[in-house]
């Protein structure tokens, strides 16, 4: 068979834009944010999880918006305003009441890579706090909290294995002392100290932070000896390119205390 | 006046022009997108997720753990897989037909020609050039390696297709922008210097020349021997001298045929096996 320019012309064309449209009927044409499966699969069973602790109330954490006050918050959510301070560590001249979620920006420095925190940081912070249902939005993947937020849920709420899982992934680190005694939450509202660490407060801009994020090769990248690392994990490195938090998860191991002892071998390395 | 000479491929121009249009539009689109202006009924996607190559590259990374390199998305294993049907059927069209990399150098190309006349892409002698040809399996070997190693785009820093669409965006690298440099100057001399040499996208393709089911065939009872397909093709593939073109180089893009340059009637034909 024979076949001539403007046939062939025609069938390229159609084969390009006739796979895209069959592919967006059947949704998988997709330009943005595919995120790792993985993922995709952790944020969906946290959002479910979240449910199962539901309790009914007339607000949701899903209603926060970004223009709400930390105040208003402590208020119907009836979470005492010294949390929220201490969770995303307020500078001391900030007033926690009148303080509003969308101005994060200006209180932290730029975090590293895609860490941020902001009003889906705090919906997630409530959610977790309260045990009121909500469920991460597409959008919202990959939210992250300040160490002093995920301490405060770690010691007052009950979180699923999963949920610490998550958390422990989606860290920022600050250098932030949590007291070993951390106050209950009724000393936390008859007292005002605690929202002052925050003076202390001086946040990580090392690009080397083992995080949710992290893949093996990036540890290897950053020079981390595979030995060590096999040795911190407890087994063979399967493949380079998995992320250690999956690891951790299908093998049953605290991500959180590998995550450190792997932290603290790149530390070691210095600059 | 006629818009195209009589012996050109002329929709091969026009879908060239179109897909290079298109894609600098939907780059344009892309950065407008912070500003929240956009360009109606076009995409915004970044430009990984519409080069069927981010799928290649991916290959590897998505067979073992399930997840795409960095900044790669669906899209681009779609178009992956929709280039390679074409890629099994005709060749390497998507390169004579599609790739604005390609085009590119083609327009810069003809400044070339007039420059140069007929020593125009005939500088490197041939019996070194065939040679020379296969470096482009040592790009891609070295890019599929960094990629599967590192998970993350080993070839964006030096791509020049990334750079070609994004030079006013201040994203492009420095290298990259470096080879986009050096590609388009040597396209003055050479037609497609980046495609024979370089590309590695090009040379996976150029692949499935081997085998593909339609291919250039030369009838040697009518052939006058005349040469000039071989001098016309762009990627200096001796049709004169072979039945079938079975070169990884071949961009099909049909310059050479009856249709085209050649002045006998159905004597050079994209064709199937035994078609005559
Ligand atoms: S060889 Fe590469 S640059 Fe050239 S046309 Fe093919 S894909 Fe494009
Ligand atoms: S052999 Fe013919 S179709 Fe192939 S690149 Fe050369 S001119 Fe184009």
């Amino acid at each position: 068979m024979k076949i001539r320019s403007k046939t062939l012309g025609t069938i390229i064309a159609f084969v390009i834009f006739g796979g895209i449209l069959g592919a967006s009927t059947l949704g998988l044409w997709k330009t943005e944010s595919v995120r790792n499966p993985n993922s995709i699969q952790r944020n969906k069973s946290i959002g479910e999880a979240a449910r199962e602790n539901a309790v009914t109330g007339d607000y949701y954490p899903a209603d926060i918006r970004g223009n709400h006050r930390f105040g208003e918050i402590s208020e119907i959510f009836n979470i005492p305003l010294e949390i929220l301070s201490h969770a995303f560590a307020l500078p001391p001249d900030v007033d926690p009441a009148n303080f509003k979620n969308q101005d994060f920006d200006s209180i932290y420095p730029s975090f590293e890579g895609e860490q941020e925190i902001g009003n889906g940081s705090v919906k997630w912070f409530v959610a977790l706090y309260t045990g009121l249902p909500f469920e991460l939005e597409d959008e919202e993947e990959d939210t992250y909290l300040l160490r002093p937020a995920v301490e405060i849920l770690k010691k007052h709420a009950s979180l699923t294995a999963e949920q610490i899982a998550y958390l422990d992934a989606y860290t920022i680190e600050i250098e932030f002392e949590i007291p070993d005694s951390y106050p209950s939450e009724d000393e936390f509202q008859s007292s005002d100290e605690g929202a002052g660490d925050g003076e202390e407060t001086k946040l990580k801009q090392d690009e080397m932070i083992v995080a949710g994020k992290t893949t093996f090769a990036d540890l290897l990248d950053w020079g981390v000896s595979a030995e060590k690392i096999e040795t911190i994990i407890g087994g063979g490195i399967p493949n380079r390119l998995i992320l250690v938090y999956d690891y951790c998860a299908e093998n049953g191991l605290p991500f959180g205390q590998i995550k450190t002892e792997l932290q603290i071998e790149v530390d070691t390395l210095g600059p | 006046m006629k818009l195209f000479p009589r012996n050109k491929i002329w929709l091969r121009t026009v879908l060239q022009i179109f897909f290079f249009i298109l894609i600098a539009l939907i780059a344009v689109n892309h950065v407008l997108e912070d500003s929240g202006v956009k360009i109606p009924l076009l995409s915004n996607a970044s430009l990984h997720a519409v080069c069927p190559f981010g799928g290649v590259v991916s290959l590897y990374q998505f067979a073992a753990v399930g997840t795409f390199t960095q900044k790669i998305q669906q899209s681009s294993f779609i178009l992956m897989i929709l280039v390679f049907i074409l890629a099994f059927l005709f060749g390497s069209v998507f390169c004579g037909w599609v790739c604005p990399l390609g085009s590119i150098q083609e327009w810069v190309g003809k400044l070339g020609k007039r420059l140069f006349k007929k020593r125009y892409n005939h500088f490197i002698p041939w019996r070194i050039d065939q040679y020379l040809r296969y470096l482009r399996y040592i790009m891609l070997i070295w890019v599929l390696y960094a990629t599967a190693m590192t998970g993350k785009l080993a070839f964006g820093d030096i791509d020049p297709y990334y750079a070609l669409f994004n030079f006013w965006t201040g994203e492009a690298s420095f290298t990259g922008l470096a080879v986009l440099g050096v590609t388009l100057l040597a396209s003055l001399a050479v037609e497609r210097p980046w495609c024979k040499y370089a590309c590695p996208y090009g040379a996976i393709l150029g692949i499935t020349n081997l085998f593909s089911v339609f291919s250039i065939r030369r009838r040697e009872s009518t052939c006058k021997s005349c040469d000039i397909c071989f001098h016309d093709c762009p990627m200096n593939i001796p049709v004169h001298a072979v039945k079938v073109v079975r070169d990884h180089q071949c961009i099909g893009c049909l310059e050479c045929t009856s249709e085209a340059i050649c002045p006998i009637e159905n004597t050079v034909v994209f064709a199937t096996k035994g078609s005559r």
